[in-house]
């Protein structure tokens, strides 16, 4: 029923610098449907940019598959002022991934930007309106598929629904996938179809947006859903351990208040739930 | 005569190029003994330079125009440099946003809690240590002993952070101000942090004004909430009330525009503020808020909205048919 | 640019450098271009038309030589400048974008080279290629470049980590696109500063070659050869040997005041609000 556009299998990336390797990505493997939106959340380090610069060829992947059916794949970034050229003009921007210049003023207007703003340079938009150069650029190549790396973190808040407010008419209109990623699990909650919890390079858990947010079924997610700030309402609290030892296996071992022998030493098998609801962990 | 902060109809001006631009315009608000106050606000609201007023560390082209600030009784608005370090080592504690860039990479964490403990008493190494290991348990580190020997880089974001809270505490000042102590961390650091605030601010009685970008932190923390808009106080009041019943429009719309966990994809509509933020560039006498505000009058633009309160709950807006 | 006018030293700086610089183009096609024969019966001169500086201990006309002598100094390391900007940038730019083995190799490389003293890589320069106007250029050029390709190398990697170049990445451009449409245009300021400062370097490294007879002699009237020349009758005609210091000293600190101001010019803090 769901048509599948992009199949990710036991991907893997390891970063290597002077004090060592790290895996940003460890074994990882998830199905990309068509027309949804994806959200992938986790803290910082959990690997969750490098799967979407992964996913758009920006980083070369050590092993694993990512086969994809989309006619096109593109990036939209977190930090507005960083990723246009300061010196190129709005319209230069939108039209660098374009054949005819003139299809630019469309891609502006179509983002909500004015045709006026074509001859700006970038220091003279706001945070919001940049962001909006960088959804038109990332349009001007028809992709069906976009990562949205953190597009309204770096916003004000007055900006953000605005924001998001497009890029969901944008996937009305187009029919776009959309790869969300965000730390802000608020934000997660209100754009997409399923949710991808991730924690040290692995995925642990995985299902439809309101599962994951009112039925969560592993430890993390219950942790992370706990320290979510939101006003009247009732949170479970969720106390977890203060340990440093390295795990091999579940990377929130140390941490996890029902950890037993078997999660430092093996990785968790998949587990699946009704309604493709997929959650890693010993102990469930 | 308990109140710890009080400021009164502040002004400040920036000196640019351009002429005099006005980063605060009639600033009022009161902080009570014990009470945490929450400042709200995006960028450009004036909520940094209100921290910067405050700890008297404005840069050198900008100046308080009237107004005072008076801290546990004492007006430091035409204080001299004396006086005000003298005010800053005894009664104030800062928490800053980056600890790592507050905290001093050259010296273990030890040496700075030696340094700053010596500001104000004159302890013994081995009494300034027992004082700031005994700080540092209180604020939730149990190995203090083996924390207090290492480098600010060798600790982790939220470990700094809870030195930095401790590091702001040890001399027991009568006003702590936080500004965004919690935003470069991740979200359930960032609620380890809160309730520790909490609880140290409960504990021993302290006097928190707390400055971040969003309400929803505001809410987690705060007794009494103060939103900035443009410069201006647009509204103040207790948590609850703030959150339940918004008067400015500006409230109401940031309350109304931000996704939140409760509601998933399609069950809510997101209400976006039209426009773009206030820069006090393109200064007004007016209301910061009336080239955005849905309901806005011709009055709105160019008169300052008076502050109306009602139970403690106060809202600069012109809208008299809201109330 | 207006930033630049609006900076009244460095503009000052400017005018008095180009005049100078015109001078020493354009008297020397005036006629004044006489460095060498010697007028025994015409030694120091009185002050005329013919002889503007008067003339020196062999009858030579002192203007002449010093004219002259700014087409060594000045020329001579404005092509040394120009050479190591060049291939500096080059360098510098390849290296940081592409990293790997080859940003390895020229780092250690550059390191290397600037531990040795620049006299000696001149003089080793000359030794094995030869005594000669050209490969003094190079020389002085290759002694100057280290420092070049490490600043613009540092600047290249900031630029190349903002996400615009990623996005360009993207959208399917080529590595030759992003680094002359993205990166050159974002380390332009570098180089415009990094040339002038270079060309400040390079005169002074000229004129220590030429007063320590390394790759120019006499009766070159390189202004630090000049200072060499005459240096025995500092007593008694001190003016032959502090107008050729002075003029290097002009010339440099008018450079050193183009660059500040450059850097001043193209480097606009904006005015900070939060």
């Amino acid at each position: 029923m769901k048509e599948t556009l992009i199949e990710v299998r036991d991907l893997t990336k390891t970063f290597h610098s002077d004090e060592g390797t790290t895996r940003a990505i460890d074994r990882i493997s998830f199905d990309l449907y068509k027309g949804e939106t994806l959200g992938v959340a986790g803290e910082s380090g959990c690997g969750k940019t490098t799967l979407g610069r992964c996913l758009v060829s920006l980083e070369s992947h050590d092993s694993g598959t990512i086969t994809s059916r989309a006619g096109g794949s593109q990036i939209i970034f977190q930090d507005p002022y960083n990723s246009v050229d300061p010196y190129w003009t709005i319209e230069r921007i939108v039209a660098e991934g374009l054949k005819d210049r003139k299809d630019a003023i469309t891609l502006l207007e179509k983002v909500g930007l004015s045709r006026n703003e074509k001859d700006s340079y970038p220091h003279e938009l706001s945070g919001g309106q940049l962001q909006r150069v960088g959804i038109a650029r990332a349009l001007s190549t028809n992709p069906d598929f976009i990562v949205c790396d953190e597009p309204v973190s770096a916003l004000d808040v007055s900006y953000q629904s605005k924001i998001i407010s497009l890029l969901e008419d944008l996937q009305e209109e187009e029919g776009l996938t959309y790869l969300f990623i965000s730390h802000d699990l608020a934000v997660v909650r209100h754009i997409a179809d399923r949710i991808m919890i991730m924690y040290g390079g692995q995925i642990m858990e995985i299902g439809n947006t309101d599962e994951i947010i009112n039925s969560p079924l592993h430890p993390y997610t219950k942790f992370l859903l706990s320290a979510v700030p939101a006003p009247f309402e009732k949170k479970k609290e969720f106390q977890v351990l203060d340990d440093d030892t390295v795990s091999q296996g579940c990377p929130f071992a140390p941490r996890c208040p029902f950890r037993t022998e078997k999660c430092f030493r093996e990785r968790c098998e998949r587990q699946d739930r009704a309604n493709g609801h997929l959650v890693y962990c010993h102990n469930i | 005569m308990n109140n710890i902060l009080e400021i009164e109809k502040l002004n400040v001006v920036y000196r640019i190029p351009e002429g005099r631009r006005h980063v605060l315009r009639d600033v009022s608000l009161e902080l009570k003994k014990g009470e945490i106050m929450a400042v709200v606000g995006e960028s450009g609201c004036g909520k940094s330079t209100l921290v910067n007023t405050i700890i008297s560390l404005l840069p050198s082209n900008a100046m308080i125009e009237s107004g005072r600030i008076i801290i546990d009784g004492k007006d430091i608005t035409n204080a001299d440099s004396y006086e005000l370090s003298s005010v800053r080592r005894n009664r104030l504690g800062v928490v800053f946003q980056d600890p790592f860039s507050a905290l001093d990479p050259l010296y273990t964490i030890e040496k700075q809690f030696h340094e700053t403990i010596r500001l104000t008493e004159k302890l013994s190494k081995a009494e300034s240590h027992d004082k700031a290991a005994a700080m540092l348990r209180a604020c939730g580190i149990k190995n203090a002993e083996e924390i207090m020997k290492k480098y600010p880089h060798e600790l982790s974001g939220g470990l700094r952070q809870r030195v930095m809270i401790a590091m702001a505490l040890i001399n027991d000042p009568t006003l702590v101000i936080a500004d965004e102590p919690t935003t470069a961390l991740d979200v359930t650091i960032q609620k380890e942090i809160l309730q520790l605030l909490r609880t140290l601010a409960r504990e021993r009685q302290l006097t928190v004004l707390f400055i971040t970008h969003s309400q929803d932190i505001a809410f987690e923390i705060a007794d009494r909430i103060t939103v900035f808009y443009g410069g201006r106080i647009v509204e103040q009041g207790t948590r609850d009330d703030l959150f339940s019943f918004p008067l400015h429009p500006y409230t109401q719309a940031l309350l109304n525009t931000i996704p939140s966990i409760r509601y998933g994809k399609n069950e809510r509509k997101l209400m976006p503020i039209e426009g773009e933020i206030f820069s006090f560039l393109n200064e007004t006498e007016g209301c910061s808020f009336a080239p955005r505000c849905p309901y806005a009058r011709e009055s709105c633009f160019n008169k300052a909205p008076a502050v109306r309160e009602y139970n403690g709950h106060k809202c600069a807006c012109e809208m008299e048919e809201k109330w | 640019m207006k930033r630049f006018l609006h900076n009244r030293v460095a503009l000052a700086a400017l005018i008095i450098f180009t005049l100078l610089l015109l001078s020493c183009v354009v008297f020397p096609l005036l006629g004044y271009s006489d460095y060498e024969s010697l007028h025994l019966d015409q030694q120091y001169a009185p002050i005329s038309l013919q002889h503007p500086f008067s003339t020196d201990n062999l009858g030579r006309d002192f203007f002449t030589r010093m004219m002259v002598g700014g087409r060594y100094t000045l020329g001579l390391s404005l092509v040394s400048t120009v050479l190591a900007v060049l291939f500096g940038t080059v360098i510098g730019t390849l290296s940081a974008y592409k990293g790997g083995l080859l940003d390895r190799i020229v780092v250690s490389l550059c390191e290397a080279l600037s531990a040795v003293p620049y006299i000696l890589i001149v003089i080793i320069i000359e030794v094995a290629l030869g005594w000669g106007k050209g490969y003094f250029s190079l020389a002085i050029a290759i002694a100057r470049m280290p420092s070049v390709i490490q600043t613009i190398r540092a600047a290249v990697l900031s630029v190349r980590e903002k996400e615009f170049i990623s996005a360009a990445k993207v959208l399917g451009k080529s590595d030759w696109y992003i680094i002359t449409r993205h990166v050159m245009r974002n380390v332009y300021s570098t180089i415009l500063v990094q040339f002038c400062s270079t060309y400040g370097a390079s005169i002074v490294a000229c004129s220590v070659l030429g007063y320590l007879e390394i790759g120019i002699s006499s009766p070159v009237p390189e202004w630090g050869r000049m200072v060499a020349d005459y240096f025995h009758l500092i007593q008694s005609r001190g003016h032959l040997v502090s107008i050729p210091c002075l003029f290097i000293s002009v010339s440099v600190l008018c450079i050193t005041m183009i660059t500040n101001g450059l850097r001043d010019a193209l480097d606009p803090k904006e005015y900070q609000h939060e």
